[in-house]
């Protein structure tokens, strides 16, 4: 992934942190206090959020070096991605259904689903896109995996946090590199190695 | 255990009280090396012993032997704004999430 496309993810995450609170469904709206730590809904019930202010708030002011900037942006882009509420994860035993058929949806079954219009965009494939697709399809001719489990490991499998963050094609080469090391074809250290040593080529250009 | 598998040699291995830095790799998929230490300069507290590396033992891959090392980080380094000088973190780093210290 090119460094122009982090940046926009990281844009991206930036405005996903700023306007959470705006998604939030209208019966849940937040109130803020004060402190910033803690949330009030509309029926009165107060509770505190975590916010690991520490890591990323106020660093200017202090000197110390460590972790990087780089990685302080990172953290809190993780956290940009977790649910913006953090639903209790003791379930009703007696009557699971309705939660527990929620979490086994396949994401990729987006029909029936609510979402806003989206600008419908006529967009030629970049070259890594185009890339992607030959090394998946040989993949395909070479036996490695068939049409079905590919669409099985870049729909399915990825959960609905990859599947709704990446683009197209980058589930696809992700999906592929699962596979390669689910079946023992690299190793997942080697491929971690190598994609450390060509990055740190192209940052040396 | 098979030690023929070893990819390293002895004489490059940490020793006690070297300064090193967690390596900024890529963790896709697994990893038990924590974000919060990557970049972050600590200290060999203890060589451990030799095992198999979580990236290749998670996927049952019959890969490397590395050695296992305890590091010791200041927490003030890892926590900006950490109040105590003295307090320090332990923590477990195979050979390949290491590197010398520069500074």
């Amino acid at each position: 992934m090119s460094s122009l496309h982090f940046r926009l993810l990281l844009s991206v995450g930036r405005r996903t942190v700023q306007s959470r609170w705006l998604l939030l469904p209208s019966h849940q709206t937040l109130r803020r206090e004060d402190s910033a730590t803690a949330f009030i809904n509309a029926k009165g019930a107060r509770w505190e959020v975590s916010t690991n202010h520490h890591l990323t708030t106020d660093l200017k002011k202090e000197q110390t070096q460590m972790p990087s900037q780089d990685l302080r942006e990172q953290l809190e882009l993780i956290r940009s991605i977790q649910p913006a509420v953090h639903v209790p994860q003791n379930w009703n035993y007696q009557n699971t259904g309705p939660m527990y058929k929620a979490y086994m949806h396949p994401p990729h079954d987006v029909g029936g689903q609510v979402d806003v219009p989206i600008y419908y965009e006529e967009k030629e494939e970049e070259e890594w896109e185009l890339n992607t697709y030959v090394t998946c399809e040989v993949l395909g001719w070479r036996g490695a995996w068939t049409a079905e489990e590919r669409r099985r490991r870049a729909d399915n499998d990825l959960g609905y946090t990859l599947y709704l963050g990446m683009p197209y094609y980058a589930r696809w080469i992700w999906a592929a590199a699962k596979m390669l090391v689910d079946k023992k074809h690299i190793s997942l250290a080697e491929l971690q190695e190598k994609i450390a040593e060509v990055k740190s080529r192209y940052e040396k250009k | 255990m098979k030690k023929s598998k070893t990819s390293l040699e002895k004489g490059t291995l940490f020793k006690v009280g070297d300064k090193v830095c967690v390596r900024d790799m890529p963790y896709m998929f697994y990893t038990r090396s924590q974000l919060y230490t990557r970049g972050v300069v600590g200290t060999i507290a203890a060589l451990t012993y030799e095992d198999l590396i979580p990236e290749e033992e998670a996927f049952n891959f019959d890969g490397r032997i590395e050695q296992y090392y305890i590091v010791r980080f200041r927490q003030k380094d890892l926590w900006p704004g950490y109040p105590f000088d003295n307090d320090t973190l332990q923590t477990e780093c195979p050979h390949r999430w290491l590197e010398p210290a520069t500074s």
